[in-house]
């Protein structure tokens, strides 16, 4: 699963997402992408499973690209612990995703097959998405 | 190449109130520079840039652009901004006017030609590189896109910008870059060993730990 090797801080703050995407919002690598309608996190463990779902449809066929990396560590109190003694202990890593990000592209299919397997990487994401093309201009 | 007509409106108000007064009633802010001549703002109608669109191909065509009613220029789309959310919608235009006895540099995109032999034979996975290519040449020489046959191409060779040739104008790519590869199909995913499958959620720190993030992770 994707994680930082090396990060500068062990905790961060939880933040707000505003706004749009306005950078990794055009389809650059590949020829097909899934683009992000709403802000959310993506955590480490769902783009693990969005990509294995995406490259069994495509039968390993094809090229895909993860344009989002988790680097947000996430922090969890315990269960059952009484609130207060301070943040909890890093538990995971998430993508901060605004709209209009695109979170994976793919190349070398038709596009039937491409709109397909995206539609199921889809479904294991915490965001609406959309299927969108290159465009040439 | 046939000639496509666009019909423009000089405005004189800029800014971004002014740009989304005129998104709001369905026109498109627009400017026109080049060829020695200052920059102009103008504003296009939406509906019908929007038809022009999707009739050629945007950055190598050459426009008629008519500025309210004076004489046609000749022109090129440089750049189309549009809505990172809704692609469809364009939310500004830069138009370049050029002279037909004077050399410009664009971009033409890169069309692949056939199916290569290494996807058609071997399984292999077609990966283009380079989806458009930077040329200079004369405006009524501008190709409408540059066709890559890859027919041939077998796994584990590409093409090169160095084997592509223009029947007018030159490529300025490094020709050494590849346009597109034919690779190995992936092999069968290897499951990965338990401990490696579940990395530590705490990786190393660049800065050096301070005595109270020691405390801190031991804590449960």
């Amino acid at each position: 699963m994707l994680a930082p090797k090396r990060v500068k801080f062990r905790k961060t703050f939880k933040g707000r997402t505003k706004g749009i995407a306005t950078r990794g919002n055009t389809v650059a690598f590949g020829e097909y992408a899934l683009m992000s309608l709403e802000p959310g996190w993506v955590s480490n463990r769902q783009i693990e499973a969005a990509r294995v779902a995406l490259t069994r449809e495509m039968k390993r066929g094809g090229k895909v690209w993860i344009r989002i990396f988790p680097d947000k560590p996430i922090t969890k109190k315990p269960a059952e612990t009484r609130m207060g003694k301070g943040k909890g202990n890093p538990e995971g890593w998430v993508a901060v995703v605004k709209p209009g990000r695109v979170l994976f592209e793919v190349e070398g299919v038709e596009v039937t097959l491409a709109k397909a397997a995206l539609a199921l990487a889809a479904a294991k994401l915490p965001v609406r998405t959309r299927f969108i093309k290159r465009t040439e201009d | 190449m046939a000639t496509v007509t666009l019909a423009a409106a000089r405005r004189t108000d800029t800014g971004k109130g002014v740009a989304r007064t005129l998104r709001r009633d369905g026109r498109i802010p627009a400017v026109i520079y080049g060829h020695n001549r200052a920059p102009e703002a103008l504003s296009l109608e939406s509906g019908a840039f929007s038809r022009l669109l999707a009739g050629i191909s945007a950055g190598s065509t050459i426009l008629d652009v008519t500025v309210d009613d004076g004489a046609p220029v000749k022109a090129l789309i440089r750049e189309i901004q549009r809505s990172p959310l809704r692609a469809a919608d364009v939310l500004h235009v830069d138009l370049y006017e050029v002279s037909a006895d004077e050399e410009i540099t664009l971009e033409v995109p890169v069309h692949i030609v056939g199916t290569s032999d290494g996807v058609r034979n071997f399984g292999g996975v077609l990966d283009q590189v380079l989806h458009k290519l930077q040329i200079r040449v004369l405006p009524g020489d501008i190709p409408a896109h540059i066709e890559v046959d890859v027919t041939p191409l077998a796994i584990g060779k590409s093409i090169f910008v160095r084997d592509v040739t223009l029947a007018k104008g030159a490529i300025l790519n490094d020709p050494t870059l590849p346009i597109c590869s034919c690779v190995a199909p992936r092999t069968e995913e290897v499951a990965a060993p338990a401990a490696a499958a579940e990395p530590s959620t705490e990786p190393e720190l660049i800065r050096k730990a301070k005595p109270e993030d020691a405390e801190a992770a031991p804590k449960a």
